[in-house]
């Protein structure tokens, strides 16, 4: 009998040891998934997003094996379009109250309303919580299903309070927040009859990531700076360098021009780059943290996931989308520059040499539209597929064998939490 | 050698090897003993990596699934299940999903673009006269934020104003509302509120050259107090995006989408209830005995003789609205609505006199 498990063993195709975790899919199988739902979306006027959302799930789910044996997402889109359709019944005449409301505010004194869009954050907050009680009890490992206890409500304040906290600090209390509330959301998550915990403490984040914060406060200030050092040495650049030829007798101008326009270029690229390299830091190290405080009974996570590995992905999306960004921002200016009504309004005469359509809504619009859905493709692809990915391949489980005993407890939740998050626009895990 | 597999029972998380036999329905069995039974029309396929096979069963516990280590087995065993590919929870085409999702979409866009204006048009005269002066208040707070809160206040000015701005609005069946405000902006426009209160900026009291032409400009701010045109498009477009926004949730696109077809609303229906303002304007300054002419030279005075002709542009053609008015110029019947000296005392509101600015500016300057 060993040598028949053995053999199964070989087979399976999965690593058995208990430890750990993998990712496997066909190459572009996601890309095509995404490609093929944003053209959908787009056509459904974004109604394919239930359908498209439940698919990735599924795709993402489906290919990720603990111990060899892989996660299964058993939600469906019935479930996401149902909550979709409560949450708009709660949320019509929530936003109609918060436009009388915000008359009644406007009365009183300009941009009086503003205050009232913290009535959406915490809706938000609520959301958030629910959400995520629908994404655990459709996941299903070795045919026993997370679940989730507790209040959204309860979530929501306790949520809006620590919020308030880091903001009243400055963000400096950010560790605190971030400790209480997965405490909170981890002790009311189960997987079977395994209850969850938070053990990772809100000091070690804080010792490791406050001189991060300082630095990215201080760079935020620069960045803007920087970003217009650089576009006016452009348009200087480009304004002189008419007058700097021929090459031969202006040699040294040109010289200088060349470098005043390399800095105007790379000063800001630099800086940019540099924001994104501390936030992959900050966000590395949070992860790492979060990881390691997580716990499902005796069974615990590590994650050695590296800064650079994140960084590269960030940089990479940035690649990508770079392209589609310009593409379109083209398309913009060359609409912007052709539309007749626009033109009349910004010059006093006809600019020679250029010849005004009626209008040139259509290339605005198709720029726009190029640009979104290049947004939306990418964003599926780094973010949710290959951050995935990322994750999976750094994370290891330790004290499994605990897994292999666990009981089925409760029934699935509704997935209002779910709908209410899509209706105001609301992520989280 | 029976075929194995992988069993979970859905009710623990225990991974059981068991082996396969093909009778009446599935047998799984470990070590002689039979765990479940699966009746072939019951199983379905479940979610797996890309080639294995996953199986789940209807009657079973709803997590249960039987796994296939060797993927040949499993095809062979897939075979004999008659509805494995059925997916009842998963059962709407993509070819469905997209036709009701456009039907939806067309349907809300067509509501938000024909059922709003009609809807705004019964509403808006059923709105209560204090209702409307809340309104009116709101956007004069929005005003001064935009054309700031210094105000012309010569008395002499105001006066005569006031007493042009009195005519006109009796003429037009105004029921009394706050005085008028002239702003010290050099913009040369003027506007009435939901409410009745109007504003004349400075710039278009400039290039006034008689009382006429004036009391064209207000009569037209009045008639748009009269047919509620201002809180109809409050409902007619807030109505509009309101629809758009909530439908379409918060998808990338919709918001700009909300935005451009609030521009195109805005300016498509604008220039119908800017030409029935003219109508009602040039009713209301013959009623006074006054000709209409001076008005469209007014106008064409202040914004040129452009020629925009794009979907995006409010008003219609200055030109156009000269025609309009010259086509309706009778002759002079009724008594001048103010003197040459009270005209003058009105040209003269900002420019001869003090800028005072608003008593509540006035008083944060001392406190701050």
């Amino acid at each position: 009998m060993t040598d028949v498990r053995l053999l199964l063993r070989n087979l399976s195709g999965g690593d058995r040891t208990p430890q750990a975790l993998a990712f496997a899919d066909r190459a572009g199988a996601f890309s095509r998934l995404a490609v093929h739902g944003a053209l959908l979306e787009l056509v459904t006027f974004g109604f394919y997003r239930f359908w498209l959302n439940t698919d990735v799930r599924r795709h993402l789910w489906a290919h990720t094996t603990v111990g060899g044996d892989a996660l299964e997402y058993t939600g469906r889109a019935r479930e996401l379009l149902i909550g979709f359709l409560m949450a708009l019944a709660i949320l019509a005449p929530v936003y109609f109250a918060y436009f009388l409301l915000g008359v009644e505010a406007e009365r009183a004194k300009t941009f009086g309303s503003t205050p009232l869009v913290l009535v959406f954050f915490l809706f938000g907050q609520f959301a958030v919580y629910r959400a995520r009680r629908y994404r655990l009890t459709r996941t299903s490992w070795r045919g026993v299903r997370f679940w989730m206890t507790g209040a959204g409500l309860d979530y929501m304040w306790r949520a809006a309070l620590w919020s308030l906290l880091v903001w009243l600090t400055l963000g400096f209390a950010y560790p605190w927040r971030a400790a209480a509330l997965e405490r909170y959301k981890m002790s009311r998550t189960f997987y079977g009859d395994l209850q969850g915990d938070f053990g990772a403490k809100a000091d070690d984040l804080f010792k490791k990531v406050w001189w991060i914060w300082l630095v990215i406060a201080a760079l935020a200030i620069a960045a803007p700076v920087a970003i217009g050092y650089g576009a006016g040495s452009l348009i200087a650049v480009a304004k002189a360098w008419p007058a700097a030829q021929p090459l031969s007798q202006h040699g040294g101008a040109i010289g200088r021009l060349a470098l005043q326009g390399g800095a105007g270029a790379l000063i800001p690229l630099l800086t940019v780059l540099l924001l994104v390299a501390l936030y992959a830091r900050f966000k590395t190290i949070e992860w790492r943290w979060w990881a390691s405080g997580l716990r499902l009974g005796p069974i615990g996570v590590a994650s050695k996931l590296q800064q650079p590995q994140y960084f590269a992905l960030l940089v990479k999306y940035g690649l990508a989308l770079t392209p589609f960004a310009l593409a379109a921002a083209g398309l913009i200016a060359y609409g912007l520059g052709h539309d007749a009504s626009l033109q009349k309004l910004l010059t006093s005469e006809k600019q020679p040499g250029l010849a005004p359509t009626s209008s040139a809504l259509p290339i605005l619009v198709a720029g726009y539209v190029l640009f979104l859905l290049a947004l939306n493709v990418l964003n599926r692809i780094f973010l949710q597929h290959h951050f995935w990915r990322l994750i999976v391949s750094t994370l290891a489980i330790t004290g499994g064998a605990a897994a292999d005993h666990v009981a089925q407890r409760d029934e699935a939740a509704g997935a209002l939490g779910e709908g209410l998050a899509d209706g105001l626009d609301v992520a989280g895990f | 050698m029976t075929p194995s597999a992988l069993y979970f029972d859905g009710l623990t998380s225990q991974r059981r090897e068991v082996t396969l036999k093909a009778a009446e329905t599935l047998e799984l069995a470990q070590d002689g003993e039979i765990l479940a039974r699966w009746p072939w029309r019951e199983i379905r396929r479940a979610d797996a990596a890309p080639g294995r096979v996953r199986l789940r069963c209807r009657g079973a516990a709803e997590l249960a699934r039987l796994e296939f280590c060797d993927d040949a087995a499993g095809r062979a065993i897939l075979r004999r299940c008659a509805k494995a590919g059925d997916d009842e929870d998963s059962a709407i085409s993509t070819a469905k999903i997209v036709g009701w999702s456009m039907a939806a979409g067309l349907s809300i866009l067509a509501l938000a673009w024909f059922g709003m204006p009609l809807a705004a048009d019964r509403l808006a005269p059923l709105v209560p006269q204090s209702w409307e002066n809340r309104v009116g208040e709101m956007v004069e707070q929005q005003a001064s934020t935009v054309f700031g809160k210094k105000t012309c206040e010569g008395a002499e000015g105001a006066a005569a104003l006031d007493k042009l701005v009195g005519k006109l609005r009796a003429q037009a069946g105004l029921p009394p509302a706050p005085p008028p405000q002239v702003l010290a902006s050099s913009a040369p426009n003027a506007f009435a509120l939901p409410g009745g209160r109007v504003y004349l900026l400075r710039g278009i009291i400039d290039e006034a050259q008689s009382p006429d032409e004036l009391a064209g400009v207000i009569a037209h701010e009045f008639a748009h107090v009269r047919h509620c045109d201002g809180l109809r498009r409050l409902i007619r477009d807030g109505g509009g995006s309101y629809l758009v926004s909530l439908l379409f949730g918060d998808i990338t696109g919709a918001g700009a989408a909300v935005f451009a077809t609030r521009a195109l609303f805005g300016a498509a229906y604008s220039r119908e209830d800017e030409t029935a303002a003219d109508a009602t304007a040039i009713e209301v300054l013959r009623g006074l005995g006054r000709s209409p002419a001076p008005m469209g030279q007014l106008l064409v005075r202040v914004t040129g003789n452009d020629e925009r002709l794009s979907l995006l542009a409010s008003h219609p053609m200055s030109s156009d609205r000269l025609a309009t008015m010259e086509a309706a110029r009778v002759a002079t019947t009724g008594p001048d609505l103010l003197d040459a000296g009270e005209f003058q005392a009105l040209k003269a509101i900002c420019g001869a006199g003090k800028l005072e600015q608003k008593p509540e500016k006035a008083a944060e300057k001392k406190g701050g």
